[in-house]
């Protein structure tokens, strides 16, 4: 890459790309359109870069969906697809947070002295990699989500409820007052869960 | 797979849960601090966490003191359900009239609760109910000129009644009208409905049925959220929960 390009703002370079790209398949811009508010809002809320950061990670997000679906890795019979937008965006937002973090050690290193190291600046991944790890990602997601709704049988009320609190974050402290007994015996009754919900997985091939 | 691992795992899946509904997830993994020698304000940081813990302690075991004298007066459970834990309290018996029980109105702009025939389950489990919220965009003439609905699941049994004050609008300008809000409305009205698990068919059915209901009404409410919140609950089956909040757009 050319130094002046190198200079340029991410967001300019991100948005270039985003043009140079093909435009979504039809079926694919109504979910751009209804998904990209809450994608934007989701960075939003998390990157201290204001809101260009947010809409290039936003942007970023639907540049991989969109290769890893041309690339035919997305599977409307193992997820939602606003579930693989999600595993996708986590991808990315791990992937900033992994590349800030290689940017402060490449200062700190420089600062030191010694030599820098080639990033990855666009953060994007070879297309396989990256959509079989969101496809896989949204296919467990996509079967918590069903199992926590009860839709697939596989738990009981009881279990599901513990499953959601769980989810919410409740502690055992919390989910023993909720319930109305020790803080061990609501740890044993999560573990209980814990160990059906680890043969779900298992047999979904995820250990 | 680890305890932790699997929590992360829960989490995403909720998260992705509301994502897909329009919501806005809260809880990626967040931007951790990079770790690095100890300087001064991190040394000052430290102590002024170390006097917030004392001073929070403190606090702690006042708030306890007090909450055992309001729990022995009486004041905190008005009996049947015990809106601070969204559960059936122990006795077990059902409140009626949601203005003498633990129904709350309020004048304009504020939060109105309003409960109907609520009745304890004896289960040993908070009970699962399944929440509705309904924003309604009204034009200066007083009509709805566009309605949003979702379907809430409330955090592990949290219910309507632990919102806090504003958070219901907060929730409606998630999903705002966007073409409305450009217009101007007049104001905002949002209900959250919470009923027993499956006591609504549909969403859009539910937003147009109250809706209707509300236009229908002979009522004028202005900005009266408990207003609101009461001519609402006449239209809902029984064991419904309804909370109103109100706002002026300008």
């Amino acid at each position: 890459m050319a130094v002046g390009e190198q200079q340029q703002p991410e967001g300019t370079r991100l948005r270039r790309a985003t043009d140079a790209h093909e435009q979504p398949p039809p079926d694919l811009a109504d979910q751009h359109a209804r998904l990209t508010p809450g994608l934007k809002r989701m960075f939003g809320a998390r990157v201290t870069g204001g809101e260009d950061l947010a809409d290039d990670l936003a942007q970023r997000t639907w540049m991989n969906v969109w290769r890893a679906v041309s690339a035919g890795k997305f599977d409307p019979t193992r997820a939602a697809f606003s579930t693989f937008v999600y595993a996708v965006a986590t991808n990315v937002w791990r992937q900033y947070l992994r590349d800030s973090t290689r940017e402060k050690n490449r200062d700190l290193a420089a600062a030191a002295g010694e030599g820098l190291r080639a990033s990855n600046p666009t953060g994007l991944k070879p297309v396989a990699e990256a959509g079989d790890e969101a496809a896989a990602l949204a296919e467990v997601l996509d079967a918590l989500r069903k199992t926590m709704s009860g839709g697939d049988g596989a738990f009981s009320e009881d279990e599901r409820w513990v499953l959601r609190c769980v989810a919410d974050g409740a502690s055992d402290r919390e989910l023993a007052k909720r319930l109305g007994i020790s803080a061990s015996t609501a740890n044993d009754r999560k573990q209980g869960v814990f160990r059906k919900l680890r043969a779900f997985l298992g047999a979904m091939g995820q250990s | 797979m680890t305890d932790v691992e699997l929590m992360q795992l829960l989490r995403m899946a909720r998260e992705a849960e509301e994502f897909g509904s329009g919501g806005v997830p809260m809880a990626l993994p967040t931007q951790r601090r990079p770790v690095g020698r100890a300087d001064p304000y991190r040394i000052f940081g430290w102590a002024s966490a170390g006097l917030a813990v004392a001073a929070a302690l403190t606090a702690a075991v006042i708030l306890l003191r007090t909450d055992a004298v309001r729990s022995d007066s009486g004041t905190m459970v008005a009996g049947g359900v015990d809106p601070s834990q969204n559960r059936p309290s122990d006795n077990g018996v059902v409140v009626r009239d949601p203005a003498t029980g633990f129904g709350r109105a309020s004048g304009a702009g504020l939060t109105a609760l309003v409960t109907a025939d609520v009745k304890s389950t004896g289960s040993a489990l908070p009970e699962l109910r399944d929440s509705i919220i309904v924003a309604m965009y009204k034009g200066s003439d007083g009509t709805t000129r566009c309605v949003r609905v979702k379907s809430h699941e409330w955090d592990c049994g949290r219910g309507i009644e632990d919102l806090s004050e504003g958070e219901l609008i907060g929730f409606a300008f998630e999903s705002a009208c966007d073409s409305v809000l450009e217009e101007g409305p007049e104001s905002l009205v949002v209900l959250a409905m919470s009923g027993p698990k499956g006591s609504w068919s549909k969403e859009t059915t539910t937003a147009e049925a109250i809706t209707a209901c509300l236009e229908s009404s002979p009522e004028v409410c202005g900005s009266e959220a408990s207003c609101y919140a009461d001519v609402a609950r006449h239209c809902l089956p029984a064991g419904v929960t309804v909370r109103a909040e109100t706002m002026e757009v300008r």
